[in-house]
């Protein structure tokens, strides 16, 4: 692949990618080596995408892959606690709201992430996280009334 | 929380500008050592992505496959890692796609190789590009060093032999790509368990042995699954079982994404603490949730439950043999030991939709499952039934006035190679006895018997 491609794509997806792999790993040196991998099988791959829509969900179910085994594999390595959790610099407004998101369950992390801060509708997420549209609106749900976020807008299309 | 402060704290992570630029470079020049060595192992599990497969990024390796590792010679080891240093291109490459028969049995190779089945000969190798041609057009495997290029035969199907030398190849370079920092791994991991072992502890291998005789006790099948184990003493910051020096052995499917871990204290072999399973992070209903669901659904039908007693589980559907596929599901049940009455409602614990109901004769689960195997062409209920009936009376058991239960699954899981089936229980009375049988939902053969 062209090196103008890598850094084109590195830069255009790099800290989507990151801020997924962080929201789900808890950890910025794990969110780093799980977004190289995500590159890596993108250029191993070469794969067509119909447009940056498809390219953008198709790098978001390859990182929650990784994440999840990355998950699975946790017990190899010392266990985080939420109050040592690292995640690189964070200003102090945004600390208490991480902190309350990274309590949740990963598989309700990952949804709010998908919903709230990429916009993803149920349909779209439940692609994305290979569960049924239920599932994710069950945890929506969950993710809302732990958080307690007061939305605009309740629908849920 | 507002929602807009949750958006704008989540959008204040970013990765670090020199992050991304060594991203970048490595991204470029393919670097092999990155963190964690996770590219080399990415090397392999590329080879079996392209086979359509999901793989997670660190694979792991049975005791078999190990001690074959970690006999190469240092030799061998050097020549693979100076192959990768020294090829012109940053990837591997093929003169051809696999086919879609080559990719089935290369996953299917790639469970066997686990295990222990291993090619009889190691890969050709060529020294040059006229060279590779030149077997090609013998009909040979072989693999390029300078260009990373798998020349496949062009005019047939890859032998099995041929697929389990690309399998072997792949794993033994990234292997040796690893093997500096997996030495010093080992290394350290037999200086402390040399350690544990003098001050009374228990070995490596015995940890093994109490881990797989858990794996019995819990009526788990390992087959297909990778096996690892690893040493800990305790004294790492994030310590967990308070401080106490462990062995964690466990066992992983990457293809069912199943996973079966035990720690076990590394002085007197007790279980600290075991994980079975690979559905947890999925449930999302509670126990109490999913009484209201049934409670609902049995209103729904018009179900009196005055005079009932209730009783309710959860079942997280690792077990051999799921006859719900393995869905992590709560049973909520009514029972009346007078009129001898029961219902029961299975629901899903990831969803809260009604898995399975039986009711007044009817039961969800298997009749839908069954409608839907008739039309994909397989036997009907009846029809399993009357093969197990023949069976039983070649046998010289008499099944006339006999009781016959039956239960059909279309089964995700590892047993009978993931075929459907008709679980058939003839049930006895009389003698009280009991005869089951497992039989092929397609074509009718009995797979298995079971009981009396």
């Amino acid at each position: 692949m062209e090196s103008e491609k890598i850094t084109e794509i590195v830069h255009t997806y790099g800290n989507l990618l990151y801020r997924v792999c962080v929201v789900m790993l808890r950890n910025a040196q794990d969110a780093e080596d799980a977004v190289q991998e995500v590159f890596c099988r993108y250029l191993e791959k070469h794969k067509t995408f119909s447009s940056p829509e498809h390219e953008k969900a198709w790098l978001l179910t390859v990182a929650n892959h990784i994440c999840k085994d990355m998950l699975r594999f946790r017990s190899r390595h010392p266990q985080i606690d939420i109050d040592d959790m690292d995640i690189g610099y964070l200003p102090a407004e945004s600390s208490a709201v991480i902190q309350e998101l990274m309590q949740l369950p990963v598989a309700i992390r990952a949804v709010i992430y998908l919903h709230y801060i990429e916009g993803y509708k149920i349909r779209e997420i439940s692609k994305i996280l290979k569960v049924s549209e239920q599932a994710v609106k069950k945890r929506l749900q969950r993710g809302r009334e732990q958080l307690r976020i007061r939305l605009e807008d309740q629908a849920m299309s | 929380m507002r929602k807009e402060d949750l958006i704008n704290a989540v959008s204040s992570i970013v990765m670090e500008d020199e992050a991304q630029a060594n991203m970048i470079e490595a991204l470029k020049n393919q670097d092999t050592k990155r963190h964690g060595g996770m590219k080399a192992a990415g090397v392999i599990l590329a080879l079996i992505a392209a086979a359509g497969v999901s793989v997670p990024a660190y694979a792991l390796v049975t005791s078999r496959l190990q001690e074959r590792m970690e006999n190469m010679t240092p030799e061998t080891i050097t020549s693979l890692e100076q192959q990768v240093q020294n090829a012109d291109v940053d990837s591997d490459s093929f003169n051809r796609p696999y086919s879609a028969t080559e990719q089935q049995r290369m996953e299917q190779l790639y469970t066997e190789y686990l295990e222990g089945y291993f090619p009889q000969n190691d890969l050709l190798l060529a020294d040059s590009e006229e060279k590779a041609s030149e077997y090609v057009q013998s009909g040979l495997l072989c693999f390029l060093p300078s260009t990373s290029t798998f020349y496949l035969p062009l005019y047939r199907e890859l032998t099995d032999e041929e697929i389990l030398e690309l399998l072997d190849f792949m794993k033994k370079r990234d292997y040796a790509l690893l093997a500096g920092e997996v030495m010093a791994r080992e290394e350290e991991q037999r200086n402390l368990i040399q350690e544990n072992v003098k001050s009374g502890g228990i070995t490596e291998e015995e940890a093994i042995e109490i881990a797989q005789s858990r794996l019995q006790e819990l009526g788990l099948n390992v087959t297909g699954f990778e096996m690892n184990h690893y040493y800990d003493d305790g004294k790492d910051m994030g310590v967990r079982y308070g401080g106490a020096a462990y062995y964690n052995v466990n066992w992983s499917n990457i293809f069912s994404h199943t996973y079966y871990y035990f720690w076990i204290n590394a002085e007197d072999g007790t279980i600290l603490d075991e994980h079975i399973g690979g559905n947890e992070d999925n449930i999302v209903i509670t126990e109490q949730e999913a009484i209201e669901i049934a409670t609902k659904r049995a209103a729904e039908l018009g179900l009196q439950l005055d005079g009932f007693e209730m009783n309710h589980g959860f079942e997280d559907g690792t077990g051999r043999r799921d006859i719900y596929g393995g869905i992590p599901r709560y049973g909520v049940n009514w029972a009346n030991f007078v009129s001898h009455t029961y219902y029961y409602f299975m629901v899903n614990a990831q969803d809260g939709s009604i898995l399975d109901e039986s009711y007044e004769g009817h039961r969800k689960y298997p009749e839908e499952k069954i409608r839907q195997n008739v039309e994909n062409g397989g036997i009907s209920a009846e029809e399993a039934k009357e093969i197990t009936r023949a069976r039983l009376e070649e046998q010289g058991i008499d099944t006339t006035g006999v009781g016959c239960d039956i239960w059909f699954t279309d089964n995700h899981s590892a047993d009978f190679d993931g075929k459907s089936y008709y679980k058939i229980t003839w049930i006895h009375d009389e003698n009280r006895k009991f005869y089951g049988f497992y039989v092929d939902g397609r074509d009718g053969t009995i797979l298995e018997g079971y009981g009396n």
